[in-house]
């Protein structure tokens, strides 16, 4: 065994007893973080500091922070603590790991517009891929169907915590809309101003059709049939509902907040890869990106890049993503360093692996940071969190551990595949 | 002093030949740098002179030439420009492979090559390639070794064949694994009775050599054994490259004395696979390393996206030192392509690619500050 395993292996033990010791007494409810390095991401990094936690949920974070007697302790020993990272554009489940002939169920590919097909329907939970992404520090995913319809419908946001999809349900995700012309399919729009009219067609049939069931219920006449695309479509105009938008090109991102201006959508752009010279108009607009897949499509030396750098500068939302497996889910977090390469601070490339995609869904105020009351999903880290040298060691969901790097467990009860 | 005169005597007999090929004729030295010399050394606070495209002199007591144009360099790392072992640079998706035939040989990739220079490539430190055809057809052609700013270095440079998925995925036959490696047994057959006509036969004639390195391309460890039990068949030059899963059959490949260049870590598989790869974990150049196979490293790229540096660093953060890691993407990636003589390494007599870094090279935030190949700077921050 070499000195650095022994150490990792020691360390893990004593981190795995600490974490194991019986309650002697007092709050043995409470778990606390101790001597870590925190990055709270809604404000300055504590060098040295507590959190704790209860029933799920932080309850307190800070320098001078008094653990409760009785509290579990975890010495962290001055690692990293941060925030569980959040994937904000995810096919796993769908394009599996341990099963490659599972990639045709990502596109519902018989009609153009499919608002009414459910992520949740057709996701399968024991996908391999799984694993990694808590290997990863992933926490909490946005899943979503494929981009080959100009709708392919609901997407649904999960945690990692292992089991069925139900059980790792969070929230809708909203829908999806790819401003992508595909003429392998007939029937499909040919051109991108086509689909950005055939989505508007849409939005406007949703209006007519709740305007109709509306009065039908004013005056007590019969309502229109029910019409689970015309309601998908429905909750979008009716802010229940966000809609991510498939775009990389200039084009597409301008149809998009075109969209956005005439239905008033709640509506933020994926991919948004060449956003240099739309950084006005986005920002007008108040149109969040994610961008990516990143790794490895996007390289250190990359012009891209500088789109999101000045989008945060000028305080717009920009997550990041990986689009897994199209690029793969352990590198989301590498990512970010890329963009603090060139100019972006650590905290707006932290809030963009964490906070930000959380905004994309209004989730920001149950995850994406270390706050009291807060979902307590954090990660421990071996160094700064974005440092490539860093490794992911502990994973925590709702106060659960659901990822230990020293005994290779995880909640979706597979061993992480050996070496990640 | 030792180290001084051979120096000296090596300018005596470099000088001149760098008139004949290089108009450049003025010394350049970059002093105090800490020169990590791609073969395990470090130099600290060292001074390197180049002259006409070749380096002359380095090491800690050597002063610039009277004449010569200095880059101070204090507080740098100087490093040999970074080799990505197994790359598609300069290629499309149309040149990639051959889709008439399962075997194609003395398919020269030297001669679909569009414009194999890259900019983002050379900026990020990588000076020298192997540009391999793809993994569809069993045996691809002839890979070529080159320069990111488009020079070629050595237009015949192995054989790349490719075991598993992604073969079997391109050609309707054969339609199992065994179905392709016999092809492949009785093509080499043939070659050892010299019943091969024409090109093939001059190609396979050189592969049985050794003359001409077999690169096989494999993703399973079962895959692997079988190009080791082929190689040992047929006594072949086996470079293995990827190697999904390698971790699994290290001690084979170190007894085998295989070199490997190791796949790239970092990947996306768009829709259509191979999902193989997935096994390709960070730690598999650490575990191979340990076991005691040499190893490079790559990126399968096509240029633009990130480059082999980056694979250093999450090699090392996966338990690879920092000094086998530099390695891999210099000293050691030059021998298993077979141009140590003239690359990888800073050395009197090699070629002047040289990067100058601040940070470390192997880590997150290390820069690069001046790209340098064949004595010109191509490339200053």
């Amino acid at each position: 065994m070499r000195e650095r395993d022994f150490f990792r292996l020691l360390v893990g033990s004593l981190l795995a007893v600490a974490a194991c010791a019986p309650p002697e007494g007092g709050d043995g409810g409470v778990l606390a973080i101790v001597n870590a390095h925190l990055y709270p991401v809604t404000g300055a990094p504590i060098e040295s500091g507590t959190l704790l936690v209860r029933d799920g949920k932080i309850v307190e974070i800070g320098a001078d922070v008094s653990v409760p007697s009785g509290a579990r302790r975890l010495d962290v020993g001055g690692r990293s603590v941060i925030p569980g990272l959040v994937e904000s554009h995810s096919h796993m489940g769908f394009k599996q790991l341990n099963n490659p002939s599972t990639g045709r169920n990502n596109n519902e590919l018989s009609k153009p517009i499919n608002a009414e097909v459910r992520a949740i329907d057709g996701l399968n939970s024991n996908d391999a891929a799984f694993s990694i992404a808590l290997a990863a520090g992933v926490t909490t995913m946005n899943i979503t169907t494929g981009s080959r319809s100009p709708n392919s419908g609901q997407a649904v946001v999960v945690k990692l915590r292992g089991g069925t999809v139900e059980q790792m349900f969070l929230a809708e995700g909203g829908m999806k809309f790819a401003m992508r012309a595909d003429r392998e399919f007939a029937n499909f729009p040919e051109s991108v101003d086509a689909v950005k009219e055939l989505l508007a067609s849409e939005l406007r049939a949703a209006r007519a059709y709740l305007e109709a069931r509306g009065a039908a219920e004013a005056s007590g006449s019969s309502p229109p049939p029910r019409d689970l695309k015309h309601e998908a479509f429905g909750k979008l105009l009716s802010h229940e509902w966000v809609v991510g938008v498939h775009t990389g090109d200039a084009s597409g991102m301008r149809h998009a907040i075109a969209l956005k201006k005439e239905f008033d959508l709640d509506l933020y752009i994926h991919h948004a890869r060449n956003t240099n010279e739309l950084v006005d108009e986005l920002i007008e607009a108040g149109v969040p990106i994610s961008f990516g897949p990143i790794l490895p499509y996007v390289g250190r030396e990359d012009p891209q890049l500088m789109g999101p750098v000045h989008l945060a500068e000028r305080g717009g939302v920009v997550a990041f993503h990986q689009d897994h497996p199209d690029a793969h889910q352990y590198f989301l977090r590498h990512s970010a360093s890329l963009f603090v390469r060139k100019g972006m601070s650590e905290q707006d490339a932290l809030a963009a692996l964490t906070l930000n995609p959380a905004k994309l869904f209004h989730l920001d105020d149950r995850i994406g940071s270390l706050e009291p009351g807060k979902d307590a999903d954090f990660v421990i880290l071996s160094g700064p969190p974005l440092d490539w040298e860093s490794l992911v060691e502990q994973v925590f969901i709702d106060g659960e551990e659901v990822f230990n790097r020293s005994t290779g467990e995880n909640a979706f009860g597979q061993r992480v595949p050996e070496g990640w | 002093m030792k180290n001084q005169m051979l120096t000296l005597v090596l300018a005596l007999v470099l000088i001149p030949f760098c008139w004949a090929a290089h108009t450049q004729d003025t010394p350049v030295a970059i002093r105090g740098a800490t020169i990590l010399t791609g073969a395990g050394d470090v130099i600290e606070a060292g001074t390197l002179v180049f002259v006409g495209g070749k380096i002359v002199a380095l090491g800690a007591d050597v002063s610039p030439p009277d004449g010569a144009d200095v880059i101070e360099a204090e507080g740098l790392y100087a490093t040999p420009g970074f080799i990505d072992a197994y790359s598609h640079v300069g290629l499309g998706f149309s040149s990639i492979w051959h889709r008439e035939s399962l075997m194609a040989a003395s398919r020269r990739i030297a001669d679909f090559l569009d414009n194999p220079g890259d900019s983002n490539w050379l900026r990020s430190g990588v000076t020298t390639t192997y540009v391999s055809p793809g993994g569809q057809n069993l045996v691809g052609g002839l890979g070529v070794i080159v320069k990111l700013t488009g020079s070629i270095v050595r237009d015949t440079a192995a054989v790349s064949a490719s075991f598993g998925e992604t073969a079997l995925n391109a050609f309707e036959a054969p339609t199992t694994r065994q179905g392709m490696i016999a092809i492949l047994r009785q093509t080499l057959i043939r070659a050892q009775e010299d019943a091969l006509e024409g090109e093939d036969g001059r190609t396979f004639a050189q592969v049985l050599t050794g003359e001409l390195p077999f690169r096989v391309l494999a993703n399973t460890p079962d895959d692997i054994l079988t190009a080791l039990r082929l190689a040992e068949e047929f006594d072949l030059n086996l470079v293995l490259d990827s190697a999904a899963g390698g971790h699994e059959v290290a001690e084979a490949i170190a007894k085998a004395n295989v070199p490997v260049v190791v796949g790239p870590t970092i990947i996306g598989i768009g829709s259509g696979g191979p999902y193989e790869t997935f096994a390709l974990t960070p730690s598999n150049a650490a575990s191979l390393h340990r076991s005691g196979v040499r190893i490079a490293l790559s990126t399968a790229g096509f240029g633009a996206g990130r480059s082999v540096v980056m694979e250093a660093v999450l090699a090392k953060a996966h338990g690879l030192s920092e000094a086998a890691a530099l390695g891999a993407v210099t000293s050691d990636a030059a021998a298993i392509l077979g141009i140590g003589d003239r690359l990888g390494t800073l050395a009197a007599g090699m070629d002047a690619d040289i990067v100058l870094w601040e940070g470390h090279p192997i880590s997150t935030w290390g820069e690069t500050k001046r790209v340098i190949v064949d004595g010109e700077t191509v490339f200053e921050r």
